[in-house]
């Protein structure tokens, strides 16, 4: 069974999404809500008068924070072609593989993003590997390559997200 | 602006950081509602192991824990603030092992690894660590471009 999972999981891999919008502009809200989550003070992200006389001229995003306007919404259910990361996963929990965890991130960042952007994306299935036990339980190592842009179609940033898509080991007894 | 806690955002610049120089160690005590409020400025809702206890625990996690991107927010603020605010992060990677829950301490520590040039960058490569009382949370290496003393800013 986990052998025919591999195989289907091995067959979306290196599938591409359409470059896709995401659900908010860059605003000072997300940004200022970002900040204050992070305890994060750096003027360039909240003060406009200091990040005008700064290099960039105007207030940037925090470059870490480019997934949270392309983040699924709670509602209403956008309307998407299943890109090959959601159907990756969604094989994973039909074969009763249900939880996730991320294991590693990577980012390099091109280009910053301001007040008023909009951010544009694509979603790769960099790789999978095949079944593997871990502390949390067993299951497969989902590597999701994300390509971000602005609506200048100016490269921002390269963001590679390696997840476990897992079955625990440990079941809560309620 | 925010908040009545002014940082003197000093720059820091490129010749005055040496290899093996250690960042200062920051700690930062992580509350129920930071991890909550992470999950949401991050828009990390599904699954919801960020938000939902009983959902954390079916993924046998024994609590709601903090979310990978906000891990990444916090490194690029342990690392900005340390570099100033015209440090600009170039490129970052972490792995993450051990969950921040409600209730742990978050310690972090970094180091400079190398200083170089390339093109008309000026850049470091930092190592940094975040751990909790469990163990390390999250642990990689980062590169910065700091602006140069003569000159000012490169990042125009």
């Amino acid at each position: 069974m986990s052998g025919n999972l591999y195989q289907s999981l091995k067959s979306l891999e290196g599938g591409e999404s359409e470059l896709r919008t995401g659900n908010d502009r860059v605003n000072d809200a997300m940004i200022r809500h970002w900040c204050e989550a992070m305890q994060d003070a750096n003027p360039l992200y909240t003060d406009k008068d200091y990040a005008e006389n700064s290099c960039w001229k105007r207030i940037i995003a925090p470059p870490t924070m480019v997934q949270a306007y392309c983040t699924p919404p709670l509602w209403p259910k956008i309307e998407t072609n299943p890109d090959p990361v959601f159907l990756a996963v969604r094989t994973c929990v039909e074969a009763g593989y249900c939880s996730s965890l991320g294991v590693s991130m990577s980012y390099e960042f091109l280009h910053p993003l301001h007040p008023g952007d909009q951010v544009m994306y694509k979603i790769k299935l960099l790789s999978v590997t095949p079944e593997k036990s871990t502390r949390v339980g067993t299951g497969h190592f989902l590597a999701a390559a994300y390509s971000y842009c602005n609506d200048k179609d100016v490269p921002v940033c390269r963001q590679v997200l390696t997840v476990f898509q897992y079955c625990p080991h440990i079941q809560v007894v309620h | 602006m925010l908040g009545s806690e002014e940082m003197a955002w000093t720059h820091r610049y490129w010749e005055q950081v040496q290899e093996g120089d250690d960042l200062p160690v920051a700690t930062r005590d992580i509350t129920r509602v930071d991890v909550i409020a992470m999950a949401f400025a991050a828009r990390d809702f599904l699954p919801p192991l960020h938000i939902d206890h009983e959902v954390a625990q079916e993924a046998g996690l024994k609590d709601v824990n903090v979310n990978i991107i906000a891990t990444g927010g916090l490194i690029g603020k342990y690392l900005t603030d340390w570099s100033g605010s015209e440090g600009r992060l170039k490129r970052m990677e972490y792995r993450l092992s051990v969950s921040v829950f409600p209730g742990d301490t978050l310690t972090q520590n970094g180091r400079v690894l190398k200083k170089y040039v390339e093109g008309d960058e000026l850049l470091v490569d930092v190592e940094y660590s975040f751990s909790v009382p469990d163990g390390l949370h999250a642990w990689g290496t980062a590169t910065l471009v700091l602006p140069a003393l003569d000159t000012g800013s490169r990042l125009s």
